[in-house]
């Protein structure tokens, strides 16, 4: 079974943010929910980074088990999703997530939080494939139309890999090995407890 | 299309004005004209390098400057006008290479320099060690976007998913199994003499009112957080998600709300109560007599007994830490950022734990624990003997306030002498 | 200052030059609109007015991924 994984080439990354823009516009995204975001580390100094971030679908997915009302699932293919029907908006997940992949509109009580969003591994959620109710809730599911994320599939410089977790990683050292040197593969150690030998 | 005109109408004068300029100053500066021309002999060998192009040194393809598009006035020139070179700048274009080189393999490029710095994977096991995020710079407005990762989420995790239910579970199932102990083996603490049939006030309306109104808000608190902690393993599988959700969201909504009715409440009996509850000497001494529940002491209380005074303070320090926390829960990120917000939630918790286990307490002795206790909130009348056996300094002060009211002079320890003041 | 081809004043062809182009922005304007597709994402999460489609349990963790020819393409390009 396929367990999918995101895999950021940070040497490759150009901080474009055309995975930001082509989720976004996916999903129809509104303002003020980053589902994905490019953030540079040693800006400007020797040793300068940029990884693009979403939701990592960790294996023993922390925002799963803190879960007060345990909204999450994990499908077969490793995806971690949620249901919104059932979030009360707590913002327990938030406070979970290494990665600050949960988003809120801010439409719950005193503007706080409301119902969580992130990212779905374009992998839709619990409303039936590629109807009206599963994109008004949580966006495209190209995953269901045998296709990958748009983010990965968008990449200009074929930074961010989505996919088979054995074969980008495969991919990834490939490259390191033709290039000589790699940063390795961020957010895998904490998500899915492994490490891409670089 | 006039205005078109007009500006080139108005550019030419400023150009051939510059060009002027330039001409009243060349003279001025031979020394830097002449270092001039070596450094930009490179630049000029560079450019021809493409192949053949206008021959070198032609004004108009070396400097597109304005001082030089007045072709006719470069000839009066003594001294060149602009950095380039005056001078021949060089050879004609190299010829074109005739057959295409030998490849070479290619050669895997080395690191640039001073880049490699620890990989991923050890900056992430160096950061979930010490605790410290991985964080950097971000375009879009939402600023703490930039954290990358923060590991103290796994350690807040550990918190909420063992730490907390172990304390909130045992404050308060440890807390009722020895309360239904001590009733089981002591019983309920009954009134000495029996109740006399005559009462006085304890509590005045609005003492009771401020009372009622903390302790009805503090129990709906109470199970709503109960419920975010427990209700996933307790109370879903029984109700099922959506009923759950239902109520968890309401009952989160009502915690959200009923947090200002508590925090007034607790605000209003700090001021009512606090003169009251000051420790003293006797609070020692009640205590080590165990209040007069165990044995057969009877130690004197003030209106209100050390227990009291546990309660009061638990309650109203206890009671402020968790409003403080919760408020920055409630409105999340306005003062903290993730890791003050992890803290607020840990500190919410396990005071919240703490005040439930003394509130039950509270509930116990004064319903069910001790006769005669619950009509000081329910009414606020007390029987005489339950005073004088539970409060005996309190109604010694309200005697001497009463016979002072009925007979001025007359009351408190010293009598004022008739006919002063 | 001069006078236009077809023998206009200044003015008036400035005013049909604007009154053109005022009408092509209103077309587009209106085209963008009517092309606005129907279903959106709801920013509150709810489902609005759409008609729910909820999975089973069983349904909603299956497996959807599949090794298809768009895939493996994305897999050969990222190896480049």
């Amino acid at each position: 079974m396929a367990r999918m994984k995101f895999l950021c080439d940070s040497d490759r990354c150009i901080e474009c943010n055309a995975c930001v823009t082509a989720c976004k516009n996916e999903h129809e995204v509104p303002w003020g929910i980053n589902r994905r975001r490019v953030i540079t580390l040693n800006d400007g100094k020797p040793g300068e980074r940029s990884i693009s971030m979403a939701c990592m679908h960790c294996t023993d997915a922390p925002c799963q088990a803190v879960c007060p009302v345990n909204c999450f699932y994990t499908t077969a293919d490793a995806i971690v999703l949620h249901d919104k029907d059932l979030c009360i908006g707590c913002g327990y997940c938030f406070y979970a997530c290494p990665f600050g992949a949960p988003q809120y509109p801010r439409v719950g009580n005193f503007g706080g939080r409301g119902k969580m969003d992130k990212c779905t591994y374009c992998a839709g959620g619990p409303q039936a494939d590629n109807t009206e109710a599963e994109y008004a809730q949580y966006g495209a599911n190209r995953i269901a139309e045998g296709k990958l994320p748009l983010c990965a599939e968008m990449c200009s410089t074929k930074a961010l890999l989505a996919g088979d977790g054995d074969i980008i990683a495969s991919i990834y050292k490939e490259r390191v090995q033709v290039r000589g040197y790699g940063a390795g593969a961020w957010g895998w150690r904490t998500a899915y407890r492994e490490t891409v030998g670089v | 299309m006039r205005r078109a005109a007009l500006t080139l109408a108005l550019a030419l004068p400023l150009l051939t004005g510059i060009a002027q300029a330039q001409q009243q100053q060349a003279p001025q500066s031979p020394e830097t004209q002449q270092a001039v021309p070596q450094s930009a002999q490179p630049a000029q060998q560079q450019s021809q390098e493409n192949g053949a192009g206008p021959p070198a040194g032609a004004p108009e393809v070396q400097n597109a400057t304005p001082e030089s598009q007045s072709a006719g006035q470069n000839q009066q020139r003594q001294v060149p006008q602009t950095t380039d070179t005056s001078a021949p700048t060089g050879t004609p274009a190299a010829p074109q290479p005739e057959a295409a080189p030998t490849p070479v393999a290619p050669v895997t490029a080395p690191p640039p320099e001073g880049t490699r710095g620890p990989t991923a994977e050890e900056r992430e096991l160096e950061a979930a060690l010490k605790g410290e995020r991985i964080q950097g710079r971000i375009s879009i407005p939402n600023q703490s976007a930039g954290v990358l990762v923060q590991p103290e989420g796994r350690d807040w995790r550990v918190f909420h998913n063992r730490t907390l239910p172990w304390v909130a579970g045992t404050a308060v199932v440890g807390t009722v199994v020895l309360l239904a102990l001590f009733f089981l083996i002591r019983g309920r603490v009954r009134v000495r003499e029996g109740f006399s049939g005559r009462t006085m006030l304890r509590f005045t309306f609005f003492e009771r009112a401020v009372h009622w109104m903390t302790a009805s808000s503090f129990i709906v608190l109470a199970l709503s957080g109960l419920n975010l902690t427990f209700g996933r393993d307790v109370l879903r599988p029984v109700i099922g998600p959506e009923a759950f959700t239902t109520l968890s969201h309401w009952g989160k909504t009502a915690h959200n709300f009923l947090a200002f009715p508590f925090t007034l409440g607790i605000l209003l009996l700090f001021i009512m109560w606090v003169g009251g509850n000051l420790p003293t000497r006797g609070d020692v001494t009640w205590l080590m007599q165990g209040g007069g529940m165990i044995g057969h002491t009877n130690p004197k209380a003030d209106r209100f007994n050390a227990g009291q005074k546990g309660i009061f303070w638990i309650t109203v320090l206890g009671g402020a830490a968790v409003a403080v926390s919760g408020y920055l829960l409630v409105f999340p990120f306005t003062v903290l950022d993730v890791n003050g917000q992890q803290w607020a939630h840990m500190v919410h918790g396990i005071i919240s734990a703490v005040m439930m286990a003394a509130i039950l307490a509270h509930i116990y002795i004064g319903t069910l624990g001790m006769e005669g206790a619950f009509s000081a909130m329910g009414s606020g009348q007390v029987d005489y003997n339950w005073a004088r056996e539970h409060h005996e300094l309190w109604v010694d002060q309200e005697l001497a306030k009463a016979h002072d009211t009925v007979r001025p002079g007359s009351g408190g320890p010293a009598p004022r002498p008739a006919g002063a003041d | 200052m001069m006078e236009g081809k077809t023998g206009m004043s200044e003015g008036e062809s400035t005013n049909r030059r604007r009154g053109f182009l005022k009408a092509l922005g209103l077309a587009g304007g209106a085209a963008v609109a009517a092309s606005t597709p129907a279903a959106a994402f709801n920013v509150n999460g709810e489902l609005g007015d759409v008609k729910p489609a909820k999975e089973t349990p069983e349904q909603r963790v299956a497996a959807r991924y599949r090794e298809t020819d768009h895939v493996k393409a994305f897999y050969r390009t990222n190896r480049y």
